[in-house]
């Protein structure tokens, strides 16, 4: 390897030197060109338990139960007690719009479930497995016949309820929703007011879950920071919010890890700045015995 | 004079960007990775999971490439879990992997199937020691101009479910 740059970093010289040498020196006139005088101007970037389950083959198997999990547009599993989602919702109603933070995050979820159901469909890579999502598709169509789009609009004000009391797992579905509750469209404005305030609002629950020591909150801020839709990108932040969402699993990187992940985006400083900073986040959102 | 001298540059512009896929070939084998670089021939598809652990549906993205290195077609089974733009759940390819549209130039490193059909295991291993049935692999996607982009399955959001 060590060869291989030395060899890499002689041909890079070597560019430069012919790239300046063909700026510096006269043009040759073509064969059949007459000469030019001398003067003439020249023209001129798992784990080893980890899930690689492979291919199409090893694909038969997928549940096609009636009974498989739904799941929210926040990929939250929801049990909707064998009731439809109209049903669902309107046994917990009168609790949600009198401060009843529970009934109001049972709502959302229920309601997420619809949200869901209005996503298209991607192509499939095998046949068998798109008839399978259009039938889930299809029983989840079913559930939420009575549900109304205000009620699916209502959903996201029901989950900003519970995610201001101080549930996590709301403070990170408001991420997961998207703006308006919808998956986020690279082609908005980024200086659109409502995706502004989207913005801040997600970063400020992703934090608030994140100082609750919820490793996963830390996680996806540290992807944010990486992706650099939420916030700007940011390495230092990224690897700071990695070490932090890590010690909220009570594992710890590794030099050597970290190294690895990070060690070709960041400066020498920069690393020991972002060590430094997620250190003290680990401190600071996971104190002891949380 | 300056044809030769522009001619020189121009192969070793070449020469440079076969030292950028020496350099990513090297760091692949060091990964314990197969590496090959090629261009993508059937855009993405979604594969539904066909596991799920604690509830997190580990659905995977394929695309098929025309390898470079011997020219023959390979399946690509990536991870969605490890896209940095995945959505839990979701019956969908996540944006950053929905690019990787037929006609892409792509570099990937990983474990090639036992058959030797295509190639999985394309991402993060989540910081383990990299082994040749868990290699510590990657999906760049590689620009007109021969510059490599960042790793499209670098996530580690999802590393708790296996540590």
């Amino acid at each position: 390897m060590t060869l291989a740059r030395t060899v890499c970093t002689v041909a890079a010289a070597a560019t430069l030197l012919a790239v300046l040498a063909a700026h510096l020196l006269p043009d040759a006139p073509p064969p059949d060109a007459p000469p030019r005088p001398a003067s003439a101007p020249a023209h001129a970037a798992g784990h080893p338990l980890a899930p690689s389950s492979a291919p199409a083959a090893a694909h038969a198997g997928f549940a096609t139960a009636p009974s498989a999990p739904l799941y929210g547009r926040n990929g939250r599993a929801v049990d909707l007690h064998g009731l439809d989602v109209a049903t669902y919702i309107a046994r917990r109603n009168a609790a949600a719009r009198t401060g009843d933070m529970r009934a109001a995050y049972d709502i959302y979820q229920a309601t997420s479930l619809c949200a869901a159901a209005a996503d298209p469909l991607p192509e499939f890579a095998d046949a068998a497995d798109r008839t399978h999502a259009e039938a889930e598709r299809a029983r989840v169509q079913t559930l939420c016949a009575g549900v109304s789009a205000v009620q699916l609009q209502e959903r996201m004000a029901f989950l900003g309820q519970a995610a201001r009391a101080g549930n996590r797992d709301a403070r990170i579905d408001f991420f997961m929703e998207g703006p308006q509750g919808r998956p986020l469209d690279p082609g908005t404005p980024a200086d659109d007011p409502q995706l502004q305030a989207w913005k801040a609002q997600a970063l400020g629950f992703l934090q608030q879950a994140g100082a609750q020591c919820d490793h996963f909150a830390l996680a996806l801020l540290a992807n944010a920071y990486d992706l650099g839709q939420l916030v700007p990108r940011d390495p230092r932040m990224t690897m700071a919010y990695a070490i932090a969402s890590a010690a909220a699993r009570h594992a710890t990187l590794t030099e050597q890890q970290l190294r690895a992940r990070f060690g070709t985006d960041l400066t020498d400083a920069d690393f020991a700045a972002a060590r430094q900073a997620g250190t003290q986040l680990a401190r600071q959102d996971c104190p002891a015995g949380r | 004079m300056k044809t030769f001298a522009l001619s020189f540059a121009a192969l070793l512009l070449l020469t440079q960007g076969a030292c950028a896929f020496a350099s990513e070939q090297s760091t692949c084998t060091t990964n314990k990775g197969t590496f090959l670089t090629g261009t993508v021939t059937t855009g993405p598809k979604f594969q539904s999971a066909s596991q799920t652990i604690d509830g997190i549906k580990l659905s995977h993205t394929i695309i098929y490439m025309r390898a470079d290195q011997d020219g023959r077609s390979y399946q690509v089974a990536m991870d969605n879990v490890y896209a940095v733009d995945y959505v839990q759940n979701a019956t969908s390819i996540p944006a950053s992997l929905a690019t990787l549209k037929a006609g892409t130039k792509v570099e990937v490193c990983g474990e090639k199937y036992s058959d030797g059909s295509g190639i999985h295991w394309v991402h993060s291993n989540c910081g383990a020691t990299p082994k040749t049935t868990a290699p510590n692999g990657w999906v760049k996607q590689i620009a007109s101009g021969g510059a490599v982009g960042a790793n499209l399955e670098r996530s580690e959001a999802y590393c708790y479910l296996w540590n």
